[in-house]
């Protein structure tokens, strides 16, 4: 610690020449969290300021990335980018977090916030939050990216800084730079993606964070008047997209009472130019949307509209199955002896992540009912919850032709390959439940009993 | 049909005749008008067919030059249905309570039923519930005609997507949806509806699709709005700009910001829904979310009053002392239509403590103002003396507005209550305003 920093919060020095610093490597870099959004940010970071150090509470993840070896998958020019960066040490880890808050002028913390028996659990940014207290040094910048609960960075986090640190704000900077990023292209949103949106707790750690940012990334940088609506404003985004496939959902669990096709309405109705009626499907999954709604409610009490999205979206992977339920007995097979096949079980297609994933409740749905559950999806590196559950995990290369249902949760591009109606025994007729109007070609197809969300039956 | 198709293809020679000339159907009248179809118009009111005949807008929603110049012709004789290829009705479908009031529809069924000449297409351009074409308009063309669908004539459903007041959504520029019995009458409407819009028309594969691809594209307005409502509220709690959090969260792609906060009234969000809902129920399902939604929307007049009486209370009124203006009566910024508007649920909640209300509206003629609301209603704009001013529609004239002409004119420390968010905030705030926004 003896190197000298120039001071970058607070600083004297204008703009160009903080810049220029950060560009040059003098301002020392922390990113705290080397997930699938941390590392792919870290190493952006890394690309353009050549000094960053990342921590992370696996050993393996930090091994890996100073090894130069990208331990997150499916992100397109994330292998090579950290590989380089370790090749020149622009990009190394530790598994030490307050190390690296103790060498860092810039923390940026991009770790998990979740939700624990619909509460907010906000437990992980806290904690580093101590960590990074504990190494904090006057003209730091704290950088929160991490979606969060309105009000945590002011609340809780900002105290929890000031406590370890025995700064008080004035001395240094936080602002809340929401994440805006996909799974499965996070390199490219993070470089020229979605506007960034960065809130301050005051005008000094808006303009510093207008700053860092205006170096790192090829979008906007849009300032916000502070932090807290600066989590508005990720949480809302959030809120916005549950709603809004909950109405989409609610709409297609009408089709057949409505005797339509209640996709085709869809499309008709989004031919308005103010229409976007979003897509509906077998459930919402994943770590942000079905999380942040509860990152409202728990902050400000109910919120009924919301509230309701979510019990809407939360019962598709029930109807869904309920759909399987039904087109057996029309089959005039019988739910409790069936034999049924899950396909896809990730979130979403082409990502490995299965928090929150619909496919689970339409799994335990199934298995309720007492019809026999295999399951398979080739991105799935843990079946365990689906096993837990009741189903039998198997590669996709086990399938044979035993199955009375089909039940399309997620679409892979692996099953592009599957001849799905020969899935049933020769002369039995094969149900097949579409759960992301993915195979509509089989509708007519003899043999096949079609049914979809959405669809009328 | 295949005569028909012949006569889409030669304008001159087709022959429309619109049932219903208010904001949807006089608009329709004068554009097919343009393109050389022969129009005539019929509507059951003689006065507004006398002033239409003699060239006069009674409506506000053309123009009496348009009006003048068309080649449409008006009447109130039922017996100029007769000989149309088309007709087309566009008839109000109201609520009743909660339920729909498809009276309208049937009138207008039973009218054209019997002027209905053999051959023809009945075209739907109401708001209705999916399955209501088939269900309430075609027995009543049976009825009243004695032809039998199909065979004697036949139906179509072409969704008005009108939107009074607002510039470059007029007939013209909007994507039709059409549908109809069959497809060749589905096609023969796409033609015909081509040639007035613009932007072209979009076939639907039924009647019932197209039903309630209308219904639901206002239901996720009714929607949206209710979420913004909703997180209004939570803007409120903590503490922020709802505007600032909209706008920002505007820049990603997928969260559309053109919706803000305020009341929902009109003759289509508010009573979309509750045609799906009463469909819905009617097959034993409850849509839960719309109907939150309706709920969440229903009680923002109460919120704006509420939200008003804090505002008095914090700058020290005794309420039943107080005076407030509330500017603009209408449903929507500039219209002058008052009968779905949702500020009466402001006027009424601020009545409820006992405070002074007056009303303005310069698009609003004050006797009707007046009997609407049950209000005094200023005739100019004046501030003077008010204690509080709640800013109910947006009206373009309102605009104009300043802090100062607030401060200097209102009541000392006057409120200033801003459903639409017309005015900017942190000027009235820095010129000593209590100004809130919804």
């Amino acid at each position: 610690m003896s190197v000298t920093r120039t001071a970058f919060y607070g600083s004297d020095a204008d703009d160009d020449a903080l810049a220029a610093a950060f560009r040059g490597g003098d301002v020392p870099v922390g990113v705290y969290g080397l997930g699938k959004m941390g590392l792919p940010l870290a190493a952006v970071y890394a690309d353009v300021t050549g000094n960053v150090l990342g921590a992370d509470v696996d050993e393996t993840v930090a091994d890996a990335v100073n090894d130069g070896r990208s331990p997150v998958r499916g992100e397109p020019g994330l292998d090579e980018l950290v590989a380089d960066l370790a090749a020149d040490e622009s990009l190394r880890a530790s598994v030490d977090p307050t190390a690296v808050a103790e060498r860092s002028q810039v923390h940026v913390v991009i770790v998990p916030t979740l939700v624990d028996d619909d509460r907010p659990d906000t437990s992980i940014v806290e904690s580093v939050a101590r960590d990074i207290g504990r190494g904090l040094a006057p003209g730091d910048v704290v950088f929160f990216e991490s979606t969060l609960p309105p009000g945590t960075c002011l609340d809780t986090l900002v105290p929890i800084l000031e406590n370890e640190s025995g700064l008080s704000t004035g001395e240094f900077g936080v602002a809340v730079c929401p994440e805006r990023t996909l799974s499965g292209r996070a390199l490219s949103d993070i470089r020229d993606g979605h506007p960034k949106i960065v809130g301050g707790v005051d005008a000094e750690s808006t303009r510093i964070a207008e700053l860092v940012y205006g170096e790192l990334v090829a979008q906007d940088v849009v300032p916000v008047s502070d932090a807290t609506t600066a989590e508005a404003v990720k949480v809302f985004e959030g809120v916005y997209r549950d709603v809004n496939i909950a109405l989409a959902n609610e709409l297609a669990t009408h089709a057949s009472d409505l005797g339509i096709d209640v996709l085709d309405a869809i499309d008709a109705a989004n031919t308005q130019p103010y229409c976007d009626i979003h897509t509906p499907g077998a459930g919402v999954g994943g770590h942000c949307i079905p999380y942040y709604p509860h990152f409202l409610m728990d902050r400000v009490g109910d919120s009924p509209l919301v509230r309701t999205a979510r019990t809407v979206n939360d019962s598709m992977p029930g109807y869904t199955a309920s759909l399987a339920h039904s087109g057996l007995l029309s089959a005039g097979l019988s739910p409790d002896a069936a034999d049924v096949l899950v396909l896809g079980l990730t979130y979403r297609p082409g990502v490995q992540e299965i928090r929150a994933t619909p496919a689970l409740g339409v799994v335990e749905s199934l298995a309720d009912a007492g019809a026999t559950v295999t399951a398979t999806d080739p991105l799935v590196t843990d079946a365990t919850p689906f096993e837990d559950a009741g189903a039998t995990v198997v590669p996709l290369s086990d399938l044979d032709d035993s199955y009375d249902a089909v039940v399309l949760v997620t679409y892979q591009e692996a099953f592009d390959a599957l001849d799905v109606p020969s899935l049933a025994p020769d002369g039995r007729p094969l149900v097949v439940v579409d759960g992301r109007q993915a195979l509509t070609e089989l509708r007519d197809r003899d043999g096949v009993l079609y049914t979809g969300v959405g669809f009328d039956e | 049909m295949s005569d028909a198709a012949t006569t889409v293809q030669d304008a001159e020679q087709t022959a429309i005749c619109v049932v219903g000339l208010g904001y949807v159907g006089l608009p329709l009248a004068l554009a097919f008008a343009e393109e050389g179809v022969s129009v005539t118009g019929f509507d059951v009111a003689e006065a507004k067919v006398d002033a239409l005949a003699a060239g006069r807008d009674p409506t506000g929603h053309v123009s009496d030059d348009g009006v003048s110049r068309t080649d449409a012709e008006f009447t109130a004789d039922p017996a100029r249905i007769r000989g149309a290829d088309y007709v087309i009705i566009a008839v109000p479908t109201p609520v009743e309570g909660k339920v729909p009031d498809l009276s309208y529809v049937e009138a207008a069924g039973r009218t054209v039923g019997e002027n209905l000449s053999p051959g023809t297409t009945v075209v739907l351009e109401s708001t209705v519930y999916p399955g209501a074409t088939e269900e309430v308009l075609v027995p009543a063309l049976e009825a009243a005609s004695g032809l039998d669908w199909g065979d004697g004539f036949h139906v179509g459903y072409a969704p008005e997507r009108a939107a009074p007041g607002e510039t470059g959504r007029g007939v013209r520029d909007v994507t039709r949806v059409v549908s109809g019995d069959t497809d060749a009458v589905r096609d023969e409407l796409a033609a015909l509806y081509g040639r007035v819009v613009d932007a072209g028309t979009y076939p639907a594969p039924s009647i019932a699709t197209a039903e309630a691809a209308k219904v639901i594209e206002n239901v996720q307005r009714d929607v949206n709005i209710a979420l913004v409502n909703e997180l209004a509220v939570v803007c409120d709690h903590l503490d922020l700009r709802t505007e600032d959090v909209l706008d920002a969260a505007g820049s990603k792609w997928n969260f559309h910001d053109e919706y803000r906060p305020g009341l929902v009234g009109g003759h289509c969000i508010p009573v979309d829904p509750l045609y799906l809902v009463h469909r819905s129920e009617g097959a034993g399902f409850s849509p839960k979310l719309v109907l939150q939604a309706r709920e969440v929307n229903e009680y923002m007049p109460k919120h704006t009053a509420e939200v008003t009486l804090r505002g008095l209370n914090d700058a020290g009124k005794v309420l039943r002392d107080s005076e407030v203006l509330v500017l603009g009566l209408a449903y929507k910024a500039n219209v002058g239509d008052v009968r779905t508007s949702e500020v009466h649920g402001v006027v009424r909640g601020l009545r409820e403590y006992d405070v002074d209300v007056t009303g303005y509206d310069p698009h609003v003629p004050r006797e009707m103002a007046r009997e609407a609301f049950d209000l005094t209603v200023a005739d100019e704009l004046d501030l003077a003396g008010f204690d509080a001013v709640v800013l109910a529609t947006g009206h373009d004239e309102f605009s104009d507005i300043s802090p100062t002409d607030l401060v200097n004119t209102l009541a000392d420390d006057p409120v200033v209550v801003d459903v639409p968010g017309l005015f900017d905030g942190d000027e009235m705030t820095d010129a000593g305003v209590r100004y809130v926004e919804l």
